[in-house]
């Protein structure tokens, strides 16, 4: 035996250790630590992905410097001075001046608002839409989830761009209208999205058990759908804002997107695209912007969906 | 006694998890003969599945650890030290493995016939055609009706007794010296269940197989095991041949194990006998006797110090203090404490 | 799996229907003359005469109905309003097969690549092959494609002279077009045979094929690749129903004659007949590829041939 065991021997009190003691004290179900409720556990892992609270930091001062930046340089972006037009980046303008001897950089950070707020908006109604007629379907079951699904699977082999072009054209280029034509078959995924979750919950036995305990419908609802349907709703969105940014920046490329005097990133790259033969910049920027943009919201999303369940991390 | 065909030593397996690392298999001994059926029996994670993943190889390499010093010697050669190349061999045709779930065990875009052929085609060269016919040959001594039509059908087509019977297809096609079964009925009716031991326990006759099963579910070892090892939390905490366990078991889990198997004859109305608790964490294991927080006869001393082993017969012995000569045995159950050897 | 085919061309068929009538009506009823342009300050008569000869003279649905008769029987698609003479069905004839060589050729470099990158991605997962794979991933999915066209063709042709900068005829043509169309494919494809892979790969089955003593070799070719294959075809279909569309931006770019690039001319110009006709092909090609990619899953995928045969 070694030293220790000898030590150990003699501290036994023999009498004690052998007394019967049984299952007090030490409960087997005791927890090791703390557990967090589900959306303190969901931020700390997002807190410690690094990617994405860059994202989060980048995208923060992005929007800043969209709001605050023109104030600072103290520049118009509708001011025209053709005899300063086409001048690459320099301390007057950071960003250069355009075809037209408008400062760039001011003009980069109104459209990006502009850009930023479509994006928004579109989401927005597509969320809206998709969420209550997802969850609609998904609860009512039936008659009304057939017909919904019906008119999803329709408005799903509609050719986006092609609708998107029609009715831009048909409804004329406002802002209302860009945002009509862009949601109004974006929502059928988040509808499909939230009605499959919807489904997959209403089974579960704590769901069942919920109603066979006498919980009203609405309490299911706030209760035990909602906060597990948010998780995925939320990653939809991060990563749906992106998409209308660029779908916006693409359909000023073919002449549909915001009309003058108001201007977007696609319409600042539309416009540089004509000059990027000899001046560069003027593409350049609008471009970085919306490629920055789009990262940042990809970081995010990512870090969203592998922060709210870890097992499908990739 | 038939040959010794499979001696595990100290086999010690962990992996590594964000959370530390997890001490699944602690230090486990057994063998198995030709022919003899062993059971392991255990709650889930007590380290049951892992240690016959273990013996496979089947474990993934990226975050799993094996110590050094274990062995899993198969007719004397180490598998723990083979070659990749070695080990595929070995799979499928010297040892096999069937596993729980049928439905995710199969894969769903091959036919059933090509599933069982494959077993056959890459361990010996023999041509396609008759590799089809032992295929055919073997759905039918699982008695899989209408067998040649089932050949070229998918796994959905099939009900979950049938996967499981196309499953143990697929492990005997080459006649394999081990069979290891991880909870072959426990995703099926109870009385599919009671089917599929029957075939396995006819299969393994004929083919004068060893089998190691591994379940939770003491009612369906009864029949077919020869021996059985009580796991808990990595470690085994008794073993003894089957009447031994069934009737003399002398650790208290083993005893809580067989008062939770519901009896069909008891005519008391009594609530169900259930373990209160659960299984400690593996990543800090206790340092005594790690079912001690769970045991109503527990004393002082097991939660301080781990119990030695006590022998009460060639082939019975279990690990628990109750067997100390110090011990506070009143009101325990009959023949639980016996003489020792 | 007749009855299967014979449900979605059905169906296809009457989405097609339905997307003609709204499409008609839509922009029938837009606002502004459809002649307006064409007309400036002709006399009333002359303008009468041109109204009559487009039948814009007619109310709305007779034209409609008019309009699908033609089409139906003689395969008329609608002449344009602004180009006299030049009909949509010239335009579909010469510059279709423009627009499918691009995107057939970026969608042929989209799904090799991007399966085999997925794959390779996935079978080394945290090794650095596959860190490098992400990076890549994650960049090209940030970068819209006309930026990435705009930088090839800034680079590429304009600075280093390797390729024209515009134009079309030859095989040099093709090089920053493709290139620009598939990098994007290359990055979603990329991404979801990687997660595909890597799901498959976590299944029960790929245990029981090792068990069987199937090599790693073995594993991947017969048991993972099909099964993480599968929904990846499932993206195929939009793809290839998005060749003709997603060419609108490259096409306008590189000065290609395509059937996007009609396409977005009619729409700026106010065409309103050429779009209602190019607009009626596209939904075509689109619903029609659908079905393709419908049949080919059902062929992939024995469980929906099954089950939705015996329906």
């Amino acid at each position: 035996m070694s030293t220790k065991e000898v030590v150990m021997t003699e501290e036994w009190n023999e009498s004690d250790d052998f007394k019967r003691v049984g299952t007090e004290g030490l409960s087997g179900e005791d927890i090791g630590e703390k557990s967090l409720t589900y959306w303190a556990d969901v931020w700390r892992r997002f807190r410690e992905n690094k990617l994405a609270i860059f994202g989060l930091i980048l995208l923060a001062v992005i929007v800043v410097i969209l709001f605050i930046g023109p104030v600072i340089t103290g520049q118009n972006y509708q001011l025209i001075d053709a005899s300063i037009k086409n001048q690459g980046p320099s301390s007057a303008h950071w960003f250069g001046t355009d075809d037209m001897g408008r400062d760039l950089f001011t003009r980069v950070c109104v459209g990006g608002r502009i850009s930023i707020y479509i994006g928004l908006c579109c989401t927005l109604v597509m969320f809206v839409i998709g969420a209550l007629l997802g969850a609609l379907a998904g609860l009512k079951g039936g008659l009304v989830d057939d017909i919904i699904m019906r008119i999803c699977e329709f408005i799903g082999n509609l050719p986006y761009l092609i609708i998107v072009v029609i009715l831009s054209m048909v409804l004329g280029r406002s802002m209302f209208s860009l945002v009509f034509a862009m949601s109004l078959t974006a929502w059928v995924g988040t509808a499909r999205m939230v009605r499959g979750q919807i489904l997959q919950i209403k089974e579960q036995d704590y769901v069942q058990a919920a109603t066979a305990l006498g919980a009203s419908t609405g309490r299911i609802i706030i209760k035990h759908l909602l906060p597990n349907t948010l998780g995925i709703i939320m990653v939809d969105i991060t990563m749906s804002v992106p998409g209308f940014i660029f779908s916006e920046a693409f359909l000023s490329y073919i002449g549909l997107g915001v009309r003058p005097p108001e201007t977007s990133w696609g319409a600042l790259a539309s416009a540089g695209q004509q000059q990027l033969m000899f001046y560069p910049h003027e593409l350049f920027f609008p471009c970085l912007m919306i490629v920055l943009t789009m990262l940042t919201f990809h970081l995010i999303g990512d870090g969203l969906s592998d922060a709210l369940d870890p097992k499908l991390r990739k | 006694m038939k040959e010794k065909i499979l001696e595990v030593k100290n086999l010690e397996v962990s992996f590594k998890t964000y959370a530390g690392i997890s001490h699944a298999v602690r230090g486990i001994d057994f063998d198995l003969h030709k022919g003899e059926t062993l059971a392991i029996v255990g709650e889930s994670g007590c380290g049951k599945t892992v240690s016959s993943k273990a013996i496979m190889r089947l474990l993934p390499e990226s975050n799993t650890l094996i110590n050094e010093n274990s062995e899993v010697l198969f007719h004397g050669e180490d598998l723990l030290k083979k070659s990749e190349n070695e080990m595929v061999s070995i799979r499928g045709s010297k040892i096999s493995m069937i596993f729980q779930d049928p439905m995710t065990s199969l894969n769903p875009t091959m036919k059933i016939g090509d599933q069982i052929a494959e077993s056959i085609l890459i361990h010996r060269k023999i041509s396609k055609e008759e590799a089809y016919k032992e295929a055919l040959e073997m759905l039918q001594l699982v008695k899989i009706p209408n067998a040649e039509k089932r050949m070229k059908q998918y796994p959905f087509e099939f009900s979950g007794g049938m996967r499981q019977r196309a499953m143990i297809a697929i492990a005997l096609a080459c006649k394999p010296e081990i069979l290891i079964a991880d909870e072959p009925t426990t995703a099926l009716d109870v009385t599919i269940q009671a089917q599929i031991m029957e075939l396995i326990g006819e299969l393994q006759k004929e083919l004068d197989m060893a089998m190691i099963l591994v379940t939770h579910d003491l009612g369906v070892v009864a029949s077919v095991a020869d021996k059985i090892q009580v796991m808990y939390a990595g470690k085994i905490v008794e073993r003894g041949d089957v009447r031994e366990i069934f009737y003399q078991s002398t650790h208290p889990y083993t005893r809580a194990l067989l008062d939770s198997v519901p009896k069909i004859h008891s005519t008391n109305k009594e609530t169900l006998y259930s373990l209160k608790g659960t299984p400690p964490d593996l990543i800090n294991p206790p340092v005594g006797c790690s079912f001690a927080p769970r045991c109503e006869y527990g004393m002082n001393i097991c939660r301080k110090k781990y119990p030695e082993l006590t022998k009460f017969s060639d082939t019975q012995e279990c690990n628990c203090w109750l067997h100390d000569p110090r011990a506070d045995v009143s009101n325990l159950p009959e023949n639980m404490i016996r003489r020792r050897q | 799996m007749v009855k299967f085919i014979g449900k979605r061309l059905a169906y296809a068929v009457l989405t097609l229907f339905l997307i003609a009538t709204a499409t008609f009506f839509l922009v029938a009823g837009a606002p502004g003359d459809p002649i307006a342009a064409k007309v400036g300050q002709m006399p009333e008569q002359a303008q009468e005469i041109i109204r009559e000869k487009y039948g814009l003279d007619q109310p709305v649905v007779k034209r409609y109905t008019t309009y699908m008769k033609n089409l139906l029987t003689t395969g008329d698609f609608g002449e344009s309003i602004i180009y006299t003479g030049q009909s949509a069905n010239d335009i579909i004839k010469n510059n279709t097969l423009v627009s499918a060589k691009i995107g057939l050729l970026g969608l042929l470099f989209q799904v090799t690549i991007g399966i085999s990158l997925g794959m390779v991605a996935a079978l080394n997962r945290g090794k650095p092959v596959d860190h490098v794979i992400r990076v890549l991933v994650v960049l090209a999915i940030c970068v819209p494609s006309f930026v990435f066209a705009s930088v090839l063709q800034y680079f590429l042709a304009f600075k280093w002279k390797l390729v024209p900068v515009f134009g079309w005829g030859e095989l040099k043509h093709y090089i920053l077009p493709v290139a620009a169309y598939a990098i994007g494919g290359i990055a979603s494809y990329t991404k979801y045979m990687r997660s595909s892979t890597l799901s498959v790969i976590g299944e029960d089955y790929i245990i029981t094929a090792k068990a069987k003593g199937c090599t790693k070799k073995r594993v991947v070719r017969k048991h993972v690749l099909r099964n993480a294959m599968l929904p990846i075809i499932t993206m195929i279909g939009p793809s290839l129903a998005g060749i003709f569309a997603g060419s609108f931006i490259l096409e306008r770019m590189f000065a290609i004659p395509g059937l996007g690039f009609y396409y977005v001319k009619a729409v700026s110009d106010n065409d309103y007949t050429m779009v209602i006709g190019l607009t009626i092909f596209f939904a075509i090609l689109f619903v029609g590829s659908l079905i393709v990619v419908d049949i080919l899953y059902g062929i992939v995928d024995p469980r929906i041939r099954v089950a939705k045969g015996k329906k």
